[in-house]
């Protein structure tokens, strides 16, 4: 099976075609455009290399939003809205913010359908300003197209205490289809006593994912704040009945560590948990006790990717780099970022993954065995390079073989894989000029191309300086010239005042269309 | 899979808190209690800087514009409201000063690396 074959299948549930007779529109429907998180888009008709660097390609519609959006926009073509004042059938985008509101917007006009409020947003959670500082919405949601729900977890006030509750919000009119659920969980530590999930100290950051008829949420730490009663967990439910799954992954079920902190977050800057075909889940984990002395790879598994089961009964594989005390030692974690799965490659080692964090090291794993743990190393994985440091997510795309665009630092990287060779080669194949970016290091990417043609590559910088806290959007042609990516577009997008926590901004292109949500704002960009 | 254990500890890794034992002044826990009170009723203060040193709970900082400042960390510690510190990372402290004019820190977070990031010290 090609690639690009494989690529196309593994797209059906999220990136979904909607064929015209001259046209054929996409759907959005999960964070990085599917449950691989390529965030590759090879439908995109419209914008090629030579209409995004004219005058014609700009900012068409700037729409005012309630508060701080840490959501990757979702889009989907041909909804029937049936509430509001704009009854009828839209391309809508969704765009959930900090202050607890879902916006149905008109993608081609900019004009609010719907804009339901799910509740007042935590301030600034254990006093932790890496935040908006509101915290509402924070974990991009996901939508099932077929049944026309996005499913979305709230992060609200309830008596004065904060709560967590999984929404399935009708597309039509943003109202719940069943009653939200309270998000519980608990799980047994090694010493038999029981660990209970709380809401006060957890934060919802990673994007949601639905796949084995299920969705899953990734809970991390507030600022590495109350570490003695946060732990990184992964929980799921029922898609149709929010029934919570009998089985949760805990990734520290120690009773005790030296200095009485534990964390080993699933957080990932906002990049999405992942899935393959199979229904495997993959996921990177944070720092725990910084004393670097608590990992054993079974009862904590910090500093790692790991590959866990649909059910969330059992730990498939993982991988966990040598450094990984010293990574403990320095709050450095790995889990700065996010996991992309490849499409399946031809050669020896065809299912891949890929994945830095802040220490700026991408590995590129083989998903049947990720390579475990190598006390004093080597790693035994199938590649390494050094991308800059990575409070970021990878993005791949196919074009004479396999690509990953890496945005570590301050520089877009293109990075060729050659699998038919053992080991498998990577090589760079071209860089962009430095983003102005600023805030930690890194920054997020999407790729769109007709086909194999029109290939470009977006991002999304963070802000410099407090003012004006400018981010962004930025455009390169995805064909190299020599070892360089030639900028075909920069603008700013919008702004993001909270430079206390990052901006993790991703560029969506969707039928002709780049939407960036960031400060209470939403930037729709296009062709005039 | 196999237990196997990392070194407990690299010398260029100062920790802030190890359970007070690089303290060079210990507290009692009634004086802890009695800074942390203090903190709560005094001037708030938000202070941007970067770690110079750190010996058990007092840190040095070195602010934005140069001054160095010492930190007492041990009730932000205390109340579970800190990170991992190490020496050449960014830093804001929110706490308030003492009588001696040390800062006594309730909460201490990573600060973002560039300076012109940073909103006005408080």
């Amino acid at each position: 099976m090609s690639a690009r074959l494989s690529f196309c299948f593994s797209a059906v549930a999220a990136l979904l075609l909607f064929s015209g007779c001259e046209n054929q529109r996409i759907a959005v429907t999960t964070y990085h455009y599917d449950n691989l998180r390529t965030g590759w888009n090879h439908h995109e008709e419209h914008l090629k290399p030579q209409n995004v660097q004219s005058p014609k390609f700009k900012l068409l519609h700037p729409v005012s939003l309630d508060d701080q959006v840490d959501t990757q926009p979702l889009v989907v073509p041909e909804i029937k809205i049936t509430a509001g004042s704009s009854i009828g059938e839209h391309e809508v985008v969704y765009v959930a913010t900090e202050g607890n509101t879902i916006y149905a917007i008109d993608a081609k006009t900019g004009a609010v359908l719907l804009s339901p409020n799910f509740g007042p947003p935590v301030p600034t959670p254990l006093g932790c300003g890496n935040n908006g500082p509101n915290v509402g919405i924070n974990g991009t949601p996901v939508i099932d197209h077929e049944s026309k729900t996005m499913y979305v977890i709230v992060y609200t006030l309830e008596a004065g205490n904060p709560a967590y509750r999984l929404h399935a919000l009708d597309l039509g009119n943003l109202t719940d289809k069943i009653p939200p659920v309270l998000v519980t969980a608990s799980h047994q530590l090694s010493n038999h006593t029981t660990f209970n999930f709380d809401a006060r100290y957890q934060r919802q950051r990673p994007a949601l994912l639905l796949v084995n008829g299920n969705v899953y949420a990734g809970f991390g730490s507030f600022c590495d704040f109350s570490a003695n009663l946060s732990r990184g967990w992964l929980l799921g439910w029922k898609a149709g009945s929010l029934i919570p799954l009998p089985a949760n992954q805990l990734n520290d079920t120690q009773p005790s560590s030296p200095n009485n902190f534990f964390l080993s977050s699933i957080w990932m800057s906002g990049y999405g948990v992942a899935a393959d075909h199979s229904g495997s889940l993959f996921f990177v984990t944070g720092n725990s006790d910084y004393s670097g002395t608590t990992y054993d790879g079974v009862t904590n598994i910090q500093e790692s990717v790991v590959k866990l089961s649909g059910d969330l009964a059992t730990v498939q594989s993982i991988f966990t780099p040598a450094d990984q005390a010293s990574l403990e030692n320095t709050d450095n974690d790995y889990g700065s970022g996010g996991a992309l799965l490849l499409p399946e490659q031809s050669g020896a080692t065809p299912r891949l993954a890929a994945a830095a964090g802040k220490e700026g090291s991408l590995f590129i794993l083989n998903r049947d065995n990720l390579g475990g743990y190598t006390s004093g190393g080597p790693d035994k994985v199938v590649g390494k390079v050094d991308i800059g440091g990575c409070w970021c997510g990878p993005s791949y795309f196919s074009h004479d073989g396999p690509r990953i665009v890496s945005s570590g630092g301050d520089t877009v990287n293109l990075w060729k894989l050659d699998t038919s060779t053992t080991p498998l080669s990577i090589t760079k194949e071209a860089s962009s000029p430095a983003l102005t970016t600023g805030q930690d290091p890194g920054f997020f990417t999407s790729v769109s191309s007709d086909g194999d043609d029109h290939i470009i590559i977006w991002a999304v910088s963070r802000p410099i300086n407090n003012s004006p806290a400018n981010v962004s959007l930025y455009a390169f042609d995805g064909k190299p010239s020599g070892s360089n990516l030639t900028q075909l577009f920069s603008g700013v997008a919008g702004t993001w005042p909270n430079t206390g926590g990052n901006s993790n901004i991703v560029p969506v292109v969707a039928n002709g269309k780049v939407f960036v949500a960031s400060y209470k704002q939403l930037s729709i960009f296009g062709l005039q | 899979m196999k237990k196997s254990f990392a070194p407990l500890f690299t010398h260029t890794i100062l920790m802030f808190a190890a359970s007070g034992i690089f303290a060079a002044a210990p507290c009692t826990l009634a004086q802890n209690q009695q800074a942390a009170e203090s903190a709560k009723t005094e001037t708030q203060h938000a202070l941007y800087g970067t770690i110079r040193s750190i010996e058990g709970s007092a840190l040095t900082i070195e602010t934005r514009d140069k001054k160095m400042v010492k930190v007492n960390t041990k009730a932000a510690s205390e109340s579970q409201r800190t990170g991992v510190l190490v020496v050449g990372r960014t830093i804001l402290i929110h706490g308030s000063y003492d009588a001696k004019g040390i800062l006594q820190a309730s909460a201490i977070q990573r600060a973002k690396s560039s300076p012109t990031l940073w909103p006005e010290d408080k």
